[in-house]
C-alpha cells in the first residue's frame, strides 16, 4: 500500500479517496432507506450478544440499527453490510491524521449518539419510554461494554487492514511455509539450546 | 460415517447407546474409547467438518471455519477479555499449538484438599495421562523446529530469572509451519479430527456435524437423549430437526456451551439445577508482549510455543510464545493509520509471547437462548498484578535477549524502548487493569467437580449431581484453574469416564 505524506497538495488523493469512499457509501443511502432495512447480517454478526448484554438490548440494538445505520451508525455497526472493510483495507492506512481524528471521534459520538437514540426510539419506535430510560441509565452507569465496543472497533479497523488483505500481508513479510523452516538463527543463539539433562523427563 | 447439514434430507430420530455432545478433547476420546468396546456412539458437533486439507493460514478462513462468533467472543467485564473457544468438529483441540502437559506439581494435591476430589491421585490418574500421551503422539517439541522468538528468549529469560522448560507436544511429523491456530494444514499435531476421531469412526461411531443439541430430555431424573436442530454452516437457520434416544449422554461442549445446555435442560425439570452449574468460570486470563528487534526474525516460523518459562518461585504464571497473524498482531500494535502502519510494519522483526495466570478471579455464564452465551468475568487486582508483573519480566528478558523496543498488550501502553529500559518496565507496572487487552484462552470450572451437590454441579466421574446417566467431559468440570493448557487433561480425564461407563456396565456392554 502506498504511504503517503501530509502535505496539502498530497493530500489531494488521499482526501478524493475518502470522498471517494463516501460517496460510495452515501449513494447507497436512498436504497437503504427505500428497502426494508435487512437486518439479516446481524445475525451471524459477531458483535451479536457480545457487546449489549441481555436480549432486551439486544432487540433495542437491532431497533438502532434499523433507524441508525443509514446514518453514521453504519460505518460503525454495518460495515460488513455496507461494504466498509474493503474500503478500510482500501483507505485506512491513507488516511490522514485529520480525517482518523475524524473518524475517531465519530466512532466516539455514538457513545452519546446511542442513548439519544434510545430516545427517539422510545418515540419512533415504540419502545416502553421506562425500558428506554433503564437502557440510558444502564449505559451511563456502566459505559465498560460500550467504551470497549467502540474502541474495539478501532481496534478491528487495525485489523481489518490486514484480514484478508493479500497486499497488506504480503507488505509486512508474513509468508508461512509448511516446508522446511528455514535457518534464520545465530550460531550463539543455537548453542544456548537447553541440554537433554536440562529437560523434563 | 460423517455427515453435514447438506447431506440430511429429513428430521432424524436416531438411537444409540451413548450420545456426546461435542467432538473436542472431552469428547472424542470418550467416543474412540467406547466404540471400541462395543458401544453405539453418536456424536453431536454443532461445527462443521473441516478436514485437514481444508487449513489454510489465512485469518479470514480459519476465524468463520474454525472459532466461535468467528473469534470475536467477548467476556463481559472490566476489562472485558476476548473469548477464544471452537466450533468445528474437533473443537478447541484444532485451534491451539499442540502443547500437551500435564498439570503442574500439586494441582491434583490442590483439587483432593480444596473440593474433596480424594480419588484424583497421580497414581489413579497415571494410566489415563499415560494412555493419553501415547494415543496422541506426545513428545518434546523439536528444538531444531522451535520458533525464533522461543530462541531469542531462553537467553533473556535465563538471565531475567526464569526457568525455561522444553514443552510436550501433541504433533507428529511436525514441520514447523507456525500456523496451528488456524488449524494444522499438514495433519501433523494430533487435533482429535486425526487422532481419536478417525477411531471413533472405524469403531463404527456416527457424527453428526451442524447438529445444535438444545436439550437433553430427561424422564424421571434420569437422561433418555437429546434433541435439537440441523443448521444450515455458518447460519442460524434451522435446516432440519434430530431427536437422539440413549441411555447416556455424555456433554463435551466446552466451559461455555456445557453449563448452558444444561442450564437449558435443568431448567425445565421440577428438580433443580445444581446451584453451581454456571458459576466459578475461569479462563487463564493471557497477555500479549510484542518485542520488536533490529533486524527481520521472521518469528512466524518454526513451533509457535516449544518452551515453557515461568518465574523463578512463582507457579501462577505461565508463558509461552505465540505466531500471531498479521490481523492479530494489529490488534494489539498500537495506534491507527499511519502510527500503526509504522509497527506494523516491523512484523518481520517482531516477537511475540504471551503470559496467562493461574486465575483466582472468577466469572459465570448464563445461556441466552440457543445460540449466545452471555459471559462475564471480573479480573481481581491479585491477577491483573501478576499479569503485569509477567508483562515487565517478559519485556525485560526480551531486552535481555537483544529486543530493541517492547510493546506491552494494552490500550495506550507506552511502547518501551531499550535505551530508555528502566522507564519502559517501570510503564508496565503502571498499567490499570482496565486497559489491558486480555485473551481468555482456556474457558474453564462452570460445571465444576466437587464432593457435594451444594458445592458443585458435578461428581469426582463428571455426573451431574441429582441426575442419573449425564456427565460433563470437559475443561468445564475442573473446579479450579489448571495453569497449564488444559488439552492432555481434559483428554486423561474423558478417558477415564470412558473407562467408569465401561466398567459400570455388565460385560463392558450398555
Amino acid at each position: 500500500m502506498k504511504s503517503r505524506s501530509h502535505s496539502p497538495l498530497q493530500l489531494l488523493p488521499t482526501r478524493r479517496g475518502f470522498l471517494a469512499a463516501l460517496g460510495a457509501w452515501l449513494a447507497q443511502l436512498p436504497l437503504a432507506a427505500a428497502a426494508a432495512p435487512n437486518l439479516e447480517f446481524l445475525e451471524h454478526h459477531p458483535a451479536r450478544g457480545r457487546y449489549f448484554l441481555t436480549d432486551s438490548e439486544e432487540a433495542t440494538l437491532r431497533r438502532f440499527c434499523r433507524i441508525v445505520l443509514p446514518s453514521g451508525g453504519a460505518f460503525a455497526l454495518g460495515w460488513e453490510e455496507a461494504g466498509m472493510i474493503e474500503r478500510l483495507d482500501r483507505y485506512w492506512y491513507g488516511w490522514s491524521p485529520l480525517h482518523q481524528k475524524a473518524v475517531h471521534w465519530s466512532l466516539w459520538g455514538l457513545r452519546w449518539g446511542v442513548p439519544l437514540t434510545i430516545l427517539r426510539l422510545s418515540r419512533f419506535e415504540g419502545l416502553d419510554a421506562r425500558s428506554a430510560t433503564d437502557y440510558l441509565t444502564r449505559l451511563s452507569k456502566a459505559p465498560v461494554g460500550l467504551r470497549y465496543g467502540i474502541y474495539r472497533i478501532l481496534l478491528l479497523s487495525n485489523w481489518f487492514c490486514f484480514y484478508n488483505a493479500p497486499e497488506a500481508i504480503a507488505q509486512v513479510g508474513y509468508a508461512p511455509s509448511c516446508g522446511e523452516p528455514k535457518s534464520f538463527l545465530d550460531p550463539i543463539i543455537e548453542s544456548s539450546l537447553p541440554t537433554d539433562s536440562q529437560e523434563r523427563p | 460415517m460423517i455427515r453435514s447439514w447438506d447431506e440430511i434430507d429429513g428430521d432424524l430420530k436416531l438411537s444409540c447407546d451413548v450420545v456426546i455432545v461435542g467432538s473436542g478433547a472431552g469428547g472424542a476420546p470418550a467416543a474412540a474409547l467406547l466404540a471400541e468396546a462395543g458401544w453405539k456412539v453418536i456424536v453431536l458437533e454443532e461445527g462443521g467438518y473441516h478436514p485437514t486439507e481444508s487449513f489454510t493460514p489465512n485469518a479470514e478462513g480459519a476465524n468463520r471455519r474454525l472459532y466461535r462468533d468467528a473469534g470475536a467472543g467477548i467476556l463481559l467485564g472490566d476489562p472485558p477479555i476476548r473469548l477464544l473457544s471452537g466450533r468445528t468438529l474437533g473443537g478447541s483441540t484444532a485451534l491451539g499449538y499442540g502443547t500437551a502437559v500435564r498439570p503442574r506439581p500439586g494441582k491434583l494435591a490442590e483439587w483432593r484438599e480444596r473440593y474433596g476430589l480424594t480419588e484424583l491421585t497421580d497414581a489413579h490418574l497415571e494410566p489415563f495421562f499415560g494412555q493419553a500421551e501415547k494415543d496422541l503422539g506426545v513428545s518434546r517439541a523439536d528444538r531444531r523446529r522451535i520458533s525464533p522468538a522461543d530462541r531469542l528468549i531462553q537467553t533473556g529469560a535465563k538471565k531475567a530469572g526464569w526457568t525455561v522448560e522444553p514443552l510436550q507436544r501433541a504433533a507428529v511429523g511436525c514441520r514447523g509451519c507456525g500456523v496451528c491456530a488456524m488449524g494444522c494444514p499438514t495433519g501433523a499435531q494430533q487435533l482429535t479430527l486425526v487422532s481419536y476421531l478417525p477411531r471413533a469412526l472405524k469403531a463404527g461411531a456416527e457424527i453428526y456435524c451442524d447438529a445444535q443439541v438444545r436439550k437433553i430430555k430427561f424422564r424421571k431424573g434420569k437422561a433418555v437423549g437429546v434433541s435439537g436442530a440441523v443448521l444450515k454452516r455458518y447460519a442460524r437457520k434451522t435446516v432440519r430437526r434430530f431427536e437422539v434416544s440413549a441411555p447416556w449422554v455424555i456433554v463435551s461442549a466446552g466451559a461455555l456451551g456445557s453449563p448452558s445446555l444444561l442450564q437449558r435442560s435443568l431448567g425445565s425439570e421440577s428438580r433443580p439445577a445444581p446451584a453451581t452449574l454456571g458459576a466459578n468460570l475461569r479462563i487463564h486470563p493471557t497477555a500479549t508482549l510484542l518485542a520488536l528487534f533490529d533486524k527481520p526474525i521472521l518469528g512466524w516460523e518454526g513451533i509457535p510455543q516449544g518452551l515453557a518459562l515461568a518465574p523463578t518461585g512463582r507457579t501462577d504464571l505461565w508463558a509461552a510464545g505465540g505466531s500471531l497473524h498479521p490481523a492479530q498482531a494489529a490488534l494489539i500494535a498500537p495506534g491507527f493509520g499511519h502510527d500503526h502502519k509504522a509497527v506494523m510494519a516491523r512484523f518481520a522483526s517482531m516477537a511475540q509471547f504471551t503470559v496467562m495466570v493461574e486465575d483466582r478471579s472468577e466469572g459465570e455464564v448464563r445461556a441466552l437462548n440457543e445460540f449466545d452465551v452471555e459471559g462475564r468475568y471480573r479480573l481481581g487486582h491479585e491477577d491483573a498484578d501478576a499479569l503485569k508483573y509477567g508483562l515487565k519480566s517478559l519485556a525485560e528478558a526480551f531486552f535481555e535477549a537483544g529486543a530493541v523496543e517492547t510493546i506491552p498488550g494494552a490500550i495506550g501502553a507506552v511502547t518501551g524502548i531499550a535505551k530508555d529500559r528502566a522507564n519502559a518496565l517501570e510503564s508496565i507496572v503502571r498499567l490499570s487493569s482496565g486497559s489491558l487487552l486480555l485473551s481468555g484462552l482456556h474457558p474453564m470450572g462452570t460445571c465444576a467437580m466437587g464432593a457435594s451437590a451444594e458445592t458443585s454441579a458435578v461428581d469426582v466421574h463428571g455426573k451431574v449431581w441429582g441426575r442419573e446417566a449425564v456427565y460433563a467431559s470437559d475443561a468445564s468440570i475442573f473446579p479450579s484453574a489448571l495453569g497449564v493448557p488444559p488439552m492432555l487433561t481434559v483428554t486423561a480425564l474423558a478417558l477415564r469416564l470412558a473407562n467408569h461407563l465401561i466398567n459400570q456396565s455388565e460385560g463392558g456392554r450398555p
